[in-house]
């Protein structure tokens, strides 16, 4: 079974993708700097407001030990003041907390919409490399946790150390010794914190790729059910995802409660601070070095320490999350995109059609070349079929022409211009393509019929659905061709062809590719389609990939091809004259019919 | 709910966490006590080595708290992660038995969502929820016993404090109610766009539509954040208001105390006023902090609540095949029999097959011939058992399939599907496939790939068996797929072969080479292929034409030619025209 991505090499630094995420977040900087000066507002205040409620006691408390007479009216402008203060608290803190929970469904949503972008301009070998599941994965998962957490760690930790050096600075003002005894603990927490992040950043890490792991396992499996089940392979599939799940819940198991620990550090930091300052002072107080009255505002200023420390033990914890997303989120960004062609040319007016292959050999892995040397002059018009076993590399033909993939060496030219120079749309935009692996979408027929093709007729649309012998099926149906595809597999094979090939005749191009185009379509119906398809090519350059020789007989010009070479080529009656081995592949289908 | 799925163990675990999460709590609140006995001390002017005894003493009561703590979250986070381990694993098998009916009326990312994104936003929410569920009667009780005896009007108004935050935290929570709803749809739509784009990715850069689907896929990433930043709109005026109402009730509770002392003349009561107005205070906020943690889980626990509902939807679904229990093999003979099969799929009106009666005998090799649509994939499906009948019933081996044990049923077949499947993994691994694949040796695997056809390229390949095939066999050409997948059939060997169309990727040679092999065959199983082209059938056993869901003929090559109209007709046309 396949080892999955597991053994790269551990890198445990969060600090690289941190900034990374901050940098690429630029667009929402300011906003930021905004939630960060609001925090530190709000700490300000609120570590205020409790010595003017300390006032009104004081107040109560001075008038019963001195026996005056307590009069409310007296604390009224102290308790107004409280209001206007609280009530300026909620409108702070209700604005930043928007501000904070909207920026991060927006840089949520950014991230989405990178991610998916990225996917068009990756090339098609990149991503026929990776698992559906694990891109996947990386879409939802982490940019879940991107958007759970990124910003409100972020600010966090910004305003945390802020508030940490203001408070140092004030303590350092009071008392530079007992500020020593107090830094040590806090010294020594980081200390402890700084292991505890290098140790669970590697489980945080885990946890993401368990989590694409089990999205891959899941999807294979849900996927492939039918054929799963019906070789009792269910038991081997639940070994697999039972390894996973068992990794799942260790790994999540060990983050979270590495998590945890943060807080108990602080915690435990925050008495040891309390307990170092106040031997520290009764020193210094034997000595007649400090006051009691030192102690006290020192207390104050540790007991205002906690809050940021706590703040930043959780927002450390939050920020390994958000590190071990962005790095997936990164290295799918980062896959090496296509060259940009933003400057090559484009196709004026309609092409001719002539297309020519010059020495081209090509190999999908480095050492296995699947083309060799091939030589092609196709003149406008002209209806090529390419022929061959399964494997010879016919597909990389229709491959190379789509510009999927671009030659080794060698070039294809299309009216004499070297396809690599022009525009991979503009290549695509010149051929009506059936490709062997039929796809459909979810949405209504009418979508996927007209599918990149814009204003098209509802007349069009049912000509090409004649043409194809669809009509029955969609005239027949309700919604005729609004009629919902909920689920492509619901279609037989042959339909699902059918709807491929009346996309490729909407598309209307100059040029045609058919890679197997109706193998799947009872002989009746290919017999309509292939109607169709003779109207469809008359006059435009096409390229057919097939086995039934009814859909290659009528080439113009029929090439054989075997093991990336071409073998033979001329038209059908020259081939079977010439014995080779078309004339043996032609004559197997005849085979049973003795 | 959700606990049902609690075990004795997890029951333990949350027991222990209990135990742990009282501890700390009476730790926590020792801590304060300790500071001030220390300050107390230094006010004394007491020897700095009395204060480090009782700094001692903090510190060790600090770390004892933190050892509760820890083991207390330990026993939560295991309970939870542990649950969702379980849950995963019932999702998983309850999926496993399902239909591609069943399958249907979730859709496959949906099974994919529950399975994967729900368990985790359940796990996430358990183990926050568990020591908030814990600590909160806890600490309303601590407190209630603290401040019970003092004046009502320090009662009333932190209930009035008590019931603002219960109020607005209600109302948030039915404002958003349907928007946390909607998050784990939105996020199967974000989850279908994606994988659609991936899956369709050639035919989306043949027809440039790549714009196309990212723009749907925008379109669902932008619904997302809208209904998040909808949900935000309210649900972020909970923190707020919970700070807020904790704020003024301190102030109502310092007002009050003021106005109580004004009112009286006595200074031994004023007193107690003034320190019950302090004590007061305390723990009137450390109630109202306990209320606010809850409602605030309760608030964000709504997605996971809508999680939890996808998760049970899905585990105590039940499929629409009930598994048999009939686990012998029949008379193991190969045979199949339809009795009077009609069948309509589930949601749909439109009879697929009608009225079908045919019996295969043992070592038969039978065709079944058809247009497009006419019901050929679905009458094997049937005898798979992938649906069920809608009236009639199929038998294998003299016994109805739906007596079978699913493995039981699955151990007389081998299958080809239309559409192949290739797992990630080695050659090997996808051709000697299944439960029976210990069974088996490499003579066996050769054995299948030379009647498959799939000999010489595999000969080919790099490492030959041990060749890793990418997800999907994307490194494979059609035709070489179609033949692992034939490969892994013949591998097999069950009684009974089903071969739905598997051969339209293949050249005539390769096609008739592999015919004639699976001919010669020596077990002779018996053969149902599913086709197209007359000349492939004409020497089987026997020829099932269908035509709209209904058999038009049924017989030999020469039977068929004078007795079906419709079988004549596609013969002679395919026949002459390859001549």
């Amino acid at each position: 079974m396949a080892k999955d991505i597991d053994d790269r090499p551990e890198k445990r630094r969060i600090w690289p993708h941190i900034l990374r995420f901050i940098a690429y977040s630029r667009p929402y900087h300011l906003t930021f700097a905004m939630i960060i000066a609001f925090d530190i507002i709000l700490m300000v205040m609120s570590i205020l407001a409790p010595n003017y409620l300390g006032s009104i006691a004081d107040y109560a408390a001075d008038c019963i030990e001195y026996g005056r007479k307590v009069i409310p009216d007296e604390v009224v402008p102290t308790v107004l003041l409280l209001v206007a203060i609280y009530a300026l608290i909620m409108i702070i803190d209700r604005t930043k907390v928007l501000a904070e929970w909207n920026t991060e469904e927006k840089i949520g949503n950014m991230v989405r919409k990178d991610l998916s972008s990225k996917v068009s301009r990756i090339s098609v070998g990149s991503l026929d490399k990776m698992r559906k599941g694990d891109v996947i994965s990386r879409f939802v998962n982490d940019v879940d946790t991107i958007r759970l957490r990124s910003v409100e760690s972020i600010t966090r930790t910004f305003e945390s150390v802020i508030m940490l050096g203001g408070c140092v600075a004030m303590m350092a003002y009071i008392d530079w010794r007992l500020m020593l005894a107090a830094m040590v603990p806090v010294v020594f927490g980081f200390l402890c914190m700084r292991g505890v992040v290098r140790i669970s950043q590697k489980y945080y890490r885990a946890q993401s790729r368990n989590l694409g792991r089990m999205n891959t396992v899941v999807e294979e499996t849900y996927r492939g059910l039918n054929v799963i089940s019906l070789y009792n392979g269910l038991e081997g599939v639940k070994d697999r995802f039972m390894e996973v799940n068992k990794d799942l819940y260790k790994v999540s198991f060990r983050s979270r409660m590495m998590g945890e620990l943060m807080p108990s550090i602080t915690g435990l930091v925050n008495n040891l601070g309390y307990v170092s300052v106040c031997i520290t002072a009764s020193l210094l107080i034997l000595d007649g070095s400090a006051t009691f009255g030192t102690l006290v505002a020192f207390l104050a200023y540790v007991k205002i320490c906690n809050r940021p420390m706590m703040n930043l033990s959780n927002s450390l914890g939050g920020l390994q999350e958000v590190a071990a997303a962005s790095e997936r989120i990164f290295e799918f960004l980062d896959t090496p995109e296509m060259d940009d062609e933003s400057g090559k040319g484009i196709i004026d007016g309609p092409v001719e059609g002539r297309v020519r292959f010059e020495d081209v050999c090509f190999s999908y892995e480095p050492g296995n070349e699947v083309i060799h040397d091939l030589n092609l002059d196709v003149i406008p018009g002209m209806r090529v079929a390419i022929v061959g076993p399964t494997g010879a590399g016919k597909t990389t033909i229709s491959n190379l022409l789509l510009r999927y993939y671009d030659p080794d060496s060698g070039s294809i030219t299309l009216d004499g211009k070297d396809i690599r120079e022009i525009r991979r749309e503009e290549v695509r935009r010149q051929f009506g393509v059936v490709l062997q692996d039929v796809w459909l979408f979810k949405g209504t027929i009418r979508q996927n019929l007209v599918f990149g093709t814009e204003d098209v007729s509802d007349e069009r649309i049912m000509d090409a659905c004649r043409a194809v012998g669809l009509e029955h099926f969609i005239s027949s149906h309700k919604d005729g061709l609004d009629m919902p595809i909920a689920n492509p597999d619901s279609l037989s094979s042959g339909q699902r062809q059918q709807i491929s090939i009346a996309r490729a005749i909407i598309k209307d191009a100059p040029m045609l590719i058919m890679d197997e185009a109706t193998s799947s379509v009872d002989t009746r119906t290919e017999g309509v389609i292939q109607d169709a398809m003779d109207r469809l090519m008359k006059g435009r350059t096409s390229f057919i990939i097939a086995h039934r020789l009814s859909t290659i007989k009528s080439a113009d010009h029929i090439i054989v091809i075997r093991k990336g070479e071409i073998i033979e080529r001329g038209t059908h009656e020259e081939l079977l004259s010439k014995g080779g081995f078309y004339r043996s592949l032609y004559d197997s289908q005849f085979e049973f019919c003795e | 709910m959700i606990l049902r799925y609690f075990t004795w163990k997890e029951w333990m675990l949350t027991a222990f966490c209990v135990v742990f999460v009282i501890v700390q709590a009476y730790l926590d609140l020792r801590i304060p006590e300790y500071m001030s006995v220390i300050t107390d001390a230094i006010v004394d002017n007491q020897d700095p080595s009395v204060i480090t005894g009782y700094g001692v003493q903090m510190i060790a009561c600090s770390l004892l708290s933190i050892a509760a703590s820890l083991l207390g979250t330990m026993m939560a986070v295991k309970a939870a992660t542990s649950l969702c381990f379980m849950i995963r694993e019932r999702l998983f098998d309850k999926v496993s038995q399902f239909t591609p009916g069943d399958v249907d009326s979730f859709s496959v990312d949906s099974l994919i969502t529950r399975s994967t994104n729900d368990v985790t936003q359940v796990q996430q929410f358990l183990t926050r929820a568990m020591q908030t569920i814990i600590l909160v009667p806890i600490i309303t009780g601590w407190g209630l016993i603290k401040i019970s005896g003092s004046e009502w009007e320090w009662t009333a108004a932190t209930v009035i404090g008590v019931v603002i935050t219960v109020l607005s935290i209600t109302l948030v929570i039915w404002k958003t109610r349907s928007g946390y709803r909607r998050i784990p749809i939105l996020t199967d739509r974000i989850n279908h766009y994606s994988l659609e784009h991936l899956t369709g990715l050639r035919v989306v850069r043949a027809y440039n539509a790549e714009r196309f689907q990212e723009r749907k896929f925008e379109e669902a990433s932008d619904d997302m954040m809208y209904n998040s930043m909808n949900i935000w709109k309210y649900s972020s005026l909970t923190p707020t208001l919970s700070m807020g109402t904790s704020n003024f009730l301190m102030l109502a509770i310092y007002w009050v105390g003021i106005l109580l002392i004004a009112g009286t003349d006595d200074p031994d009561h004023q007193l107690v006023l003034f320190s019950d107005m302090i004590v007061f205070s305390a723990y009137a906020i450390q109630i109202l902090g306990a209320f606010m943690r809850l409602g605030l889980m309760i608030q964000f626990s709504t997605r996971a609540f809508a999680s939890i509902g996808r998760v049970e939807e899905l585990l105590r679904y039940e499929p629409v095949i009930p598994d048999g229990s009939y686990n012998g093999t029949g008379d193991g003979s190969g045979s199949i029999e339809f009795d009077n099969v009609s069948f309509t799929y589930p949601g749909t009106d439109v009879e697929v097959l009608h009225d079908i009666s045919f019996r295969i005998d043992p070592g038969e090799t039978v065709a079944i011939m058809g247009a497009t649509g006419s019901g050929k994939s679905t009458l094997v499906n049937l005898i798979m058992r992938l649906y069920k009948c809608t009236e009639g019933k199929v038998t294998v081996n003299g016994v109805d399939v739906t007596e079978y044990e699913r493995r039981s049923l699955n151990s007389q077949i081998s299958f080809v599907p239309q559409t192949n499947t290739i797992f990630t993994g080695t050659i090997e691994f996808n051709i000697n496939y299944g439960s029976t694949a210990p069974e088996r040796d490499m003579d066996d695997i050769h054995m299948a790939e030379s009647i498959a056809q799939a000999s010489e390229f595999i000969d080919g390949l790099e490492g030959n068996e041990s060749f890793q095939l990418n997800e999907e066999g994307r490194n494979l050409s059609g035709g070489q797929r179609q033949r692992i997948s034939i490969a892994r059939a013949i591998c097999k060997d069950a009684p009974i072969w089903i071969l739905d169309d598997p051969f339209s990727a293949l050249d005539f040679i390769t096609d008739s080479r592999l015919r004639s092999a699976i001919k010669e065959y020596r077990d002779a199983p018996t053969k149902i292929f599913v086709a197209q082209r007359v000349g492939t059938v004409m020497d089987s056993d026997k020829i099932i034409v269908l035509d709209e869901g209904r058999i038009v003929g049924i017989g030999r090559h020469e039977e068929l030619m004078k007795s079906c109209k419709l079988y004549r007709e596609v013969a002679e046309s395919q026949l002459t025209e390859a001549a």
